[in-house]
C-alpha cells in the first residue's frame, strides 16, 4: 500500500472496515509515521465533537411512546365523518366527483363527433346547397366573417 | 396497538438519538420521534421484510430528519468556507474544551453550523457512522446505495470536513504522543 492508500484506509481502521492485511500495514504504518498519527488523532478529536453519542433519559423515551400511543389512539377511534376526514378526504373527493359530472354531462356532449363531419372538403361541397353554404356564413365568426371580406374586396 | 408499544420501545433509543444526532436540539428530536413513530404505524403493512425492521424504521428515521433539516436550511444558508472565516477563534474554542464542557447553547449551536455547512450527504452519512455508529452495510440499506458509495462518500466526507476543520486543532489538543511528532 502506498502512503495516500494508507491514508485513506486510516479511517476504515476505526471503523472495523479493513481486511486482516491492510489492517496489519496500517498498524504497522501507524508509529512510524507522524502525519499519519496526527491526521488520525485529528479525525476523533472532530469526531467526538461534532458527533456525540447522545445521551437520552427514559422520561424522554416515555414520553415519547405515551404521545404516540395516544395518537394511535385517538386516530383509532376518530369517527369518519370528523373535521379533519372531512377536510383530507370526503370534500375533495366530492369535488374531484363534481368536477368529472361537470366534463361529461356538460362539456363532453357539447362537442360534435367526428362521424357526424364531412369526410373532406369535396364531400362538403357536392352535398351542400347554396342555401346552406350560405348560412354557413352567417354563422362564421364576425371577425373571420369581416377579414376573409376586407382581403377579398383587396383582390 | 399495545404490541406497537412494546415494539417502540425497543427501537425508541435508537430513533430518538439518530434524531437527536441530527438535529441537534433535544425538544425538535423528541417531536420528530414521535412523528416518525405516528409514520411507522400507519405504514406497517408497506413493511414487506426485504430489509431487517430496524433498517426500515431508521430509513423513515433518516428521511424526515433530512426534510426537517431543509425546511431549516432554507433559512440558513452558511458555506463551510464562509463559517470558518466568520467564526475561525469560536471554533478553535470548541475543539480546545473538553468534551463535557461543549453544553453551551452557542458551542451547540456553532456545531450546528459546521454541520448544517456540510453537504446533506455528507452529514447523513457521517452521522449514521460516527455518531450512530452504525456498519457499512447497514448505512448501505438505509442510504439504498452500494457499499463501494457507501465508502466511498464517507471518505469525501471525513476529507472535506477535516481539511476544513484541521487548522483549528491544535496538537496538544490532540491525543498525540510528543515522541511520535
Amino acid at each position: 500500500m502506498t502512503h495516500d492508500e494508507i491514508r485513506t484506509a486510516l479511517y476504515s481502521l476505526a471503523d472495523g472496515a479493513l481486511t486482516n492485511e491492510e489492517k496489519r500495514t496500517v498498524e504497522t504504518h501507524l508509529p512510524s509515521c507522524a502525519s499519519c498519527q496526527l491526521a488520525l488523532d485529528q479525525w476523533q478529536k472532530i469526531s467526538t465533537t461534532l458527533f456525540p453519542q447522545p445521551s437520552i433519559s427514559e422520561i424522554q423515551e416515555d414520553r415519547v411512546v405515551a404521545v404516540v400511543m395516544e395518537r394511535i389512539r385517538t386516530q383509532a377511534t376518530r369517527p369518519f365523518l370528523s373535521l379533519t376526514n372531512l377536510l383530507r378526504w370526503v370534500f375533495p373527493l366530492v369535488g374531484s366527483a363534481m368536477a368529472a359530472a361537470w366534463v361529461f354531462f356538460y362539456i363532453v356532449p357539447a362537442t360534435p363527433e367526428i362521424s357526424s363531419l364531412p369526410a373532406s372538403d369535396s364531400d362538403y361541397y357536392s352535398s351542400s346547397t347554396p342555401e346552406a353554404v350560405s348560412s354557413q356564413w352567417n354563422v362564421m365568426p364576425a371577425a373571420y366573417h369581416d377579414d376573409m371580406v376586407v382581403s377579398m374586396i383587396k383582390e | 396497538m399495545e404490541k406497537y408499544g412494546e415494539l417502540m420501545r425497543l427501537y425508541n433509543q435508537k430513533v430518538l438519538g439518530s434524531c437527536l444526532s441530527m438535529l441537534h436540539n433535544r425538544s425538535e428530536a423528541e417531536e420528530a420521534a414521535q412523528d416518525i413513530f405516528t409514520k411507522a404505524y400507519h405504514n406497517l403493512a408497506k413493511f414487506q421484510g426485504n430489509s431487517s425492521f430496524s433498517t426500515w424504521l431508521y430509513r423513515i428515521t433518516t428521511n424526515h430528519c433530512l426534510d426537517i433539516l431543509r425546511k431549516r436550511n432554507r433559512r440558513r444558508t452558511t458555506s463551510l468556507d464562509a463559517l470558518v472565516e466568520s467564526e475561525g477563534d469560536h471554533i478553535e474554542a470548541i475543539f480546545a474544551t473538553s468534551r463535557t464542557a461543549l453544553t453551551t447553547l452557542e458551542s451547540k449551536d456553532l456545531v450546528d453550523k459546521i454541520l448544517s455547512a456540510l453537504p446533506e450527504d455528507y452529514r447523513t452519512i457521517l452521522t449514521l457512522r460516527e455518531a450512530q455508529g452504525l456498519e457499512y452495510q447497514e448505512i448501505a440499506e438505509i442510504l439504498d446505495c452500494s457499499l463501494d458509495a457507501v465508502k466511498g462518500r464517507l471518505s469525501r466526507a471525513r476529507k472535506a470536513l477535516q481539511e476544513h476543520l484541521q487548522h483549528f486543532i491544535k496538537n496538544e489538543n490532540v491525543l498525540i504522543k510528543e515522541g511520535d511528532r
